[in-house]
């Protein structure tokens, strides 16, 4: 059975004759319709020929005896010269492009997802921010691309601009490869093909495959180290690097890779020029100090990223790293 | 050029890329090369675009890191070739355009050329009887 998530992906601009929209999602086409597809203001001058996908019949208003012409009736004349094909009588709703309802669509997926509506443009094309997910306000984004390499440009400028971990949302994951992988994962979002999380019910409601729990357990609210704890943490390896200075990969570049950044060890060797056993052994370095599994400090790579800002602002109060060590010595 | 007709599909283009012009088996050619494809996009404004270029293959290879000739969501509409034949030093055209048109510069080349469009997956029926001088 045809879903109808995969025409999205192939209608440029997302407008198209209802003949077109019918073709592509079939049986789909009405539930579909009254989900998102809204008739467009604008009326088009061709209409596709069934016979000849390069030929198209060129659509006129019918004109009675009297020379008026009317408003709902058209013909459509073989645009060959000599005409190959018969003219066809068309009526205003056949030639009225149906258009995606962008707004219509965000709101139906946040409704099914459990998310907080929130529609923004963000001027990137055919992707728009829908919603947000959890109690950290996580932007969910929908991209709709006809294209391999417009989806990945539409990836790279998402990453780009929104510096933090966020849901993709796409018809269907036809245009994910491991390029877009990789992106997606390094900057701790994901995306979700529509066509796997939710289905269209017969009266044009969308319910959801798994729970939305389920679906973004990933992206849970991140549970946050008390403030002093993350201060203390940040400080000791920081404080680390200016106590024993080592030549390559120094402690702190090696959490900030690894913690922050989410690389793996592999990546923090190639990054830092050394061997991925320099990186274990600042990795066991850092479990000794903090006390804490370097994997575990992952979750709190929101705060750390956070910390940091805060002390390169030159209004920040200065870190005082002996009095940060002193206290977890005291302790 | 003498116009024959075959029912014709394009999509080996799209699905096989270069393959499609594999002329291992047909020894009357050398090779072919695709020189232009004309789509339209499924869209409300019925935009038809025709790419041009000496090897579109190759083109497409080098300057768009393997991105395919046609976009997905495009429908094809013709497709010109130059078949490198065994016997001249020239090429000569072919032109199919969908839904049964081929044009060709000899009559003499049609068998061979009927032979690998059957063999290539670009006839739609085998039946050489198909093929008849408009």
């Amino acid at each position: 059975m045809k879903t109808p998530w995969p025409a999205l992906e192939t209608i440029p601009g997302l407008i198209a004759l209802p003949i077109s929209w019918r073709n592509k999602i079939g049986e789909h086409f009405e539930n579909f319709s009254a989900l998102c597809l809204r008739p467009s203001q604008w009326l088009p001058r061709s209409y596709p020929c069934p016979r000849d996908p390069g030929c198209a019949f060129r659509i006129l208003p019918v004109a009675h005896a009297s020379q008026i012409t009317c408003q709902d009736s058209f013909i459509g004349i073989c645009e060959r010269c000599p005409p190959e094909c018969p003219n066809l009588t068309l009526t205003r709703a056949d030639i009225t492009p149906l258009e995606l309802n962008w707004e219509k669509l965000a709101r139906a997926l946040c409704q099914a997802l459990g998310l907080d509506t929130k529609i923004s443009k963000l001027q990137i094309p055919h992707t728009i921010q829908i919603g947000s997910w959890s109690a950290d306000a996580v932007p969910v984004l929908l991209t709709i691309q006809t294209e391999r390499r417009h989806f990945r440009h539409a990836v790279c400028e998402l990453i780009a601009r929104l510096h933090q971990r966020f849901i993709l949302l796409a018809p269907t994951s036809q245009h994910f490869d491991a390029l877009c992988q990789e992106l997606l994962s390094g900057a701790n979002a994901a995306l979700f093909p529509l066509e796997s999380i939710v289905t269209l019910t017969p009266n044009g409601n969308l319910l959801p495959t798994k729970t939305p729990g389920e679906l973004f357990a990933k992206f849970a609210p991140e549970e946050k180290l008390p403030e002093d704890a993350a201060l203390r943490a940040f400080a000791i390896l920081k404080s680390m690097d200016t106590d024993t200075p080592v030549r390559k990969a120094s402690v702190f570049s090696v959490f900030r890779l690894y913690c922050m950044e989410n690389l793996s060890a592999e990546q923090v060797a190639k990054r830092l020029r050394c061997s991925k056993g320099s990186v274990i052994n600042r990795l066991a370095l850092i479990r000794q100090k903090t006390g804490v599994d370097p994997e575990k400090l992952r979750a709190y790579s929101a705060q750390f990223t956070g910390i940091e800002q805060s002390l390169s602002d030159s209004r920040a109060p200065r870190i005082s790293r002996q009095t940060a060590t002193e206290d977890s010595d005291s302790e | 050029m003498r116009a024959l007709h075959l029912a014709l599909t394009l999509d080996p283009l799209r699905t096989n890329g270069p393959d499609a012009l594999d002329v291992r088996g047909i020894p009357e050619i050398r090779h072919i090369t695709l020189r232009e494809v004309q789509f339209v996009r499924d869209n409300a404004f019925h935009e038809t675009i025709t790419r041009r270029a000496d090897d579109l293959f190759r083109c497409s290879a080098v300057d768009y890191e393997n991105e395919p000739v046609v976009p997905a969501d495009a429908v094809l509409v013709h497709a010109f070739f130059d078949i490198q034949f065994a016997d001249s030093p020239q090429p000569r055209s072919l032109l199919l355009r969908l839904p049964s048109t081929i044009k060709v510069e000899q009559d003499a080349d049609a068998p061979v050329i009927h032979r690998f469009l059957c063999e290539r997956g670009f006839a739609l029926s085998r039946s050489g009887e198909e093929a008849r001088s408009a």
